[in-house]
């Protein structure tokens, strides 16, 4: 009986809301004929705010302000202000906007075509769609979303006016480059009009270059938002077919604060431009709050330059994935994680009778690990210091020197209270060639400085190769135990060689200069001892110009690689006034 | 001071048409039926004491006598000989006049045709140039009479210590070598030389550039400008040698190069004394052009030096001439020997007046390569081990 009432309650509030929907567009009957010269749509409001948003007055002007739309863009624009389309009944909001395209009391379209344009706003959770019919259909284009993204501006910071006019003079201007746009009244390109808000609800992957399936697109948000949720952090991935005549970091900034992007009362974040503009086709990235900068610092380069091959051969997403790593590890290398494989910080043991030697998937040949571990056992016992050396396939989130100092450190190696040592790690990814990081800690600084681990970085690097695992790993030990044993390295080989033939040539030079010597007869070519002293005269000495010629050669550029006037790793501030970093940029 | 003008003619140097008799290159005129070993004593000065023939000594600088120990300068010997029967002080001409040559031999070595010339107590048992033992002994007829001598200053006698001294600083020359050095058929000789004299003007033309540079934000700029430098002037030279025998390599002569000229004397006769003297086989007109080069080639680099303030300087032309060109004839004091090693003869000149050697030494490959890897090895170890511990 209880379920019945409930049912009812229910049932009369949809239609009372749908008919809240019926009146808002009907004025009159008479109003539903067609209407205009041609005659090509139906009349009634376009305007439906069942939320009362609106005054009348406003409500009056931007119906009027559509009519106008129709008759000059040939497009039925409607527009529904509603708090969600489930109170309506309807699972989707794209169910609700096909419900009221082919409402048979309310044709919409203009023409034959039914060309239509639905921008739908649910209050409830502050996200909005556009759907597009007929030939419009296909007409949704990128001034169309901005357009979109502008109404949302204005619907989240609850100027639903100038939201709805807004996005009516944007379309319009879209679809007619001569169309006129009259200055909203609050201008959000003026930054004291800049209301900050956090969007939750709008996609962090914003693919309006169409450089992304569905299904990817899909997986990217799904990680983002993990992302979002686990490290407080807003990665977002905007393409579009071009800046909006803007350099691309005033854009991208534009874009993230006018969104609603970024975490928390600082706006942390980051976010992927990536302009397919054909006269001016690149990427960009630029941050937002201290985390965000942080992830960026000196970062930056890598990422454009990992990022740049999948880019040049189309492949956006493996491209924008490696955007992603980058800034996941970032995080991770910029906070020191709570936890590590399990392993919680307050957990953090001791490894003193541990494996020295950890070689994931026989990485490392058996016999290697074992001579490598008696040898950092003795180099343990003289010198009291730790050798750590990790051979891995892969170290997920992490770079492979946070993977390798997360290791050392929560699996408690070292030697004495400073937990003193040396660690390698060499991943045999999909990096050619393999990757390796070297890291001292503890009080090992004052044996291997950065000069120490610099040059213990090269001999590692040419003993690795390509893949040539445990010639590096035992190089290492072998270069940290005559390291420490001696307080320097052995020459390099090639400083050897370089050396050998200065001295082969120096002396081969003296030798021959010494054999030269004994040659003693040689034929006189000159009289200068026979000029009779004072006897030179200088007559004339006469100066005839002849021509000149200037040439210039074109100064080096300070960075070749990066984008011009990009003005990458510094700080600027977007149009809202908000402060941010990144910037520069990649042409491909 | 007998001196031959020459002038420059459109076919370049020519010596003036001044015949010489009894001196054609090469040639030996040696006049028949002369008596070569006839008043031996005549041409050698007298000791003003004892009468016996004196000796010219070239430490002392003076004629000594090695009869009663007296020692004479020239002006002495002329001045207590004047007015005394047998001493004929007259002003020499261009060519030695009989009386001059009544007391010399000639040799002509009949394997290279040297003509050595000596005074009648000098024997000359092998051509000093070739070695040749076979020497014929003739009367000397016509010869020239040389403007200036340079008498010997380093006695035979000096030969090996400066030999030693010379060889002790050459590298990888044989220890055998350096301490058995053999010196044989030494042989001190005059050897004529043509002493050249000449002004040269002219001018030369050098091309010359002075570049420039500046930069602003985007480019880096090169200005050159290129430049025409003329320079004219004159110098003079005098006393440019060269050889004047052909048995003696031209080469090695340059390279006995300098003489002192400051201890250059009038000739006379006497200084011939005890040495050989060849006669010049190579006249003045055939090492023009060698000496010429020599004169030009410092003239322009005279003129370079006064070419200043420009990036660049390259030569480019030179219009040279040479005027108040005159040639004298002289002897220099000339040490030839040689040293047989290890089956091969290694020739030797010595500048008699400066001690200076010139000539081929034998070279060890062996101890070159010692040398040079012992070194190698050494330097290159410390090297490494230096740069072991600052590593």
């Amino acid at each position: 009986m209880r379920m019945k009432r409930v049912f009812f309650l229910i049932l009369a509030m949809m239609l009372l809301l749908m008919t809240g929907v019926a009146a808002a567009q009907s004025q009159s009957d008479s109003e539903k004929a067609p209407v205009s010269a041609d005659g090509q749509y139906y009349d009634f409001n376009r305007i439906v705010d069942v939320t009362n948003s609106l005054t009348d007055e406003e409500r009056a002007e931007i119906n009027k302000c559509l009519a106008e739309f129709i008759e000059g863009a040939k497009l039925d624009l409607q527009i529904y202000i509603i708090p969600s389309a489930e109170t309506f009944g309807c699972e989707s909001v794209a169910e609700f906007a096909d419900r009221y395209f082919d409402d048979p009391k309310y044709p919409s379209g203009y023409g034959a075509e039914r060309l239509s344009l639905f921008y739908i706003y649910e209050t409830d959770n502050g996200k909005s769609e556009l759907y597009s019919y007929g030939r419009a259909k296909n007409q949704t284009t990128w001034g169309v979303m901005k357009a979109k993204f502008y109404a949302d501006y204005y619907m989240q910071a609850g100027n639903v006016y100038d939201a709805c006019y807004g996005l009516i003079d944007r379309v319009w201007k879209d679809l007619d480059k001569s169309h006129t746009i009259r200055a909203a009244r609050n201008d959000m390109m003026n930054p004291s009009g800049f209301h900050p808000f956090h969007n939750e609800t709008v996609s962090r992957v914003l693919d309006y270059a169409d450089l992304l399936n569905d299904e990817q697109r899909k997986a990217m948000e799904e990680r983002l938002t993990k992302i979002r949720e686990t490290y407080h952090m807003d990665i977002v991935v905007l393409t579009a077919p071009d800046s909006d005549g803007k350099v691309w970091e005033d854009f991208a900034d534009d874009f993230y604060d006018y969104g609603g992007f970024g975490y928390g009362e600082d706006y942390d974040g980051m976010i992927l431009f990536v302009d397919m503009d054909p006269a001016d086709r690149g990427y960009t990235i630029t941050t937002c709050g201290t985390r965000g900068q942080n992830l960026y610092n000196g970062l930056v380069e890598t990422i454009y330059d990992d990022m740049f091959d999948y880019f040049k051969s189309a492949q956006y997403y493996d491209g924008i994935n490696v955007y992603i790593n980058h800034a996941v590890r970032q995080i991770n290398h910029v906070e020191l994680p709570s936890s590590f494989e399990g392993i919680e910080r307050s957990q953090i043991g001791d490894a003193t009778d541990a494996a020295r030697v950890i070689s994931q998937d026989g990485i490392l040949k058996e016999s290697v690990q074992n001579k490598l571990e008696k040898a950092i056992k003795s180099i343990r016992r003289e010198y009291k210091t730790d050798v750590l050396v990790l051979a891995v396939n892969d170290t997920g989130d992490y770079y492979p020197v946070d993977y390798l100092y997360n290791y050392y450190t929560f699996n408690g190696y070292g030697e004495g209270g400073k937990r003193s040592g040396v660690g390698l790690i060499l991943v045999d990814g999909d990096t050619d060639p393999a990757k390796f990081e070297l890291l001292t800690f503890g009080g090992t600084g004052d044996k291997f400085d950065e000069a120490a681990v610099e040059r213990l970085s090269s001999m590692v690097s040419s003993a690795l190769g390509s893949d040539k695992f445990d010639r590096a790993a035992e190089k290492f030990v072998d270069k940290v135990e005559f390291r420490l044993k001696w307080g320097h390295y052995p020459l390099r080989t090639s400083t050897t060689i370089v050396l050998f033939v200065i001295v082969f040539i120096v002396i081969s030079i003296i030798a021959s200069i010494k054999k030269a010597a004994n040659k003693t007869i040689s034929k006189a070519v000159t009289a200068s001892e026979y000029m009779v002293p004072g006897s030179y005269r200088i007559f004339n000495i006469e100066e005839r110009f002849i021509n000149s010629k200037v040439t210039k050669t074109r100064r080096p550029e300070p960075s070749s690689t990066g984008r011009s006037g990009g003005g990458g790793g510094g700080s600027h501030h977007s149009s809202s006034g908000r402060s941010h970093g990144g910037g520069g940029g990649r042409h491909f | 001071m007998s001196e031959r003008p020459f002038e420059e003619t459109d076919h370049g140097m020519q010596q003036n048409a001044e015949v010489m008799p009894g001196f054609g290159t090469g040639s030996t005129q040696n006049g028949a039926g002369r008596e070569p070993d006839k008043d031996l004593v005549n041409l050698s000065y007298k000791c003003p004491n004892c009468t016996m023939p004196l000796k010219f000594d070239n430490e002392m600088k003076r004629f000594v006598c090695e009869y009663c120990d007296g020692s004479f300068l020239l002006e002495e010997i002329k001045d207590a000989a004047d007015g005394k029967e047998g001493y004929n002080w007259h002003e020499y001409k261009e060519e030695l006049d009989e009386e001059e040559l009544v007391g010399t031999k000639s040799y002509v070595c009949k394997f290279c045709g040297a003509e050595i010339v000596t005074d009648a107590v000098t024997s000359a048992t092998k051509c000093p140039y070739c070695g040749n033992v076979l020497l014929v002994a003739e009367s000397l007829t016509g010869m020239l009479r040389p403007n200036k001598i340079i008498p010997f200053e380093v006695d035979r006698d000096q030969l090996i210590t400066l030999f030693n001294k010379f060889v002790k600083k050459k590298h990888f020359v044989p220890k055998q070598f350096k301490d058995n050095p053999v010196l044989k058929e030494v042989m001190g000789v005059y050897e004529p030389f043509w002493l050249y004299e000449s002004g040269v003007d002219g001018r030369v033309d050098y091309t010359a550039t002075k570049v420039r540079s500046w930069s602003d934000s985007k480019y880096d700029y090169t200005e050159t400008k290129y430049y025409e430098v003329d320079v004219s002037g004159e110098v003079h030279y005098m006393n440019v040698p060269a050889d004047g025998s052909k048995r003696l390599d031209d080469n090695t002569m340059d390279s006995l190069e300098p003489f002192d000229y400051s201890k250059m004397i009038d000739f006379e006769p006497g200084y011939l004394s005890g040495h050989l003297a060849e006669r010049f086989d190579v006249d003045a007109d055939a090492n023009l052009e060698r000496t010429k080069l020599r004169m030009w080639n410092s003239t322009e680099a005279q003129f370079r030096g006064s070419v200043q303030g420009y990036s660049s300087v390259s030569h480019k032309s030179s219009s040279l001439r040479q005027f108040d060109r005159n040639v004298k004839y002289a002897l220099f004091p000339i040490y030839v020997f040689a040293i047989d090693y290890q089956g091969k003869r290694y020739d030797y000149a010595v500048n008699g007046q400066t001690g200076k050697i010139v000539g081929e030494l034998p070279f060890s490959k062996s101890m070159y390569r010692k040398w040079k890897w012992i070194r190698i090895a050494l330097i290159t170890a410390a090297a490494y081990v230096i740069g072991f511990f600052l590593n």
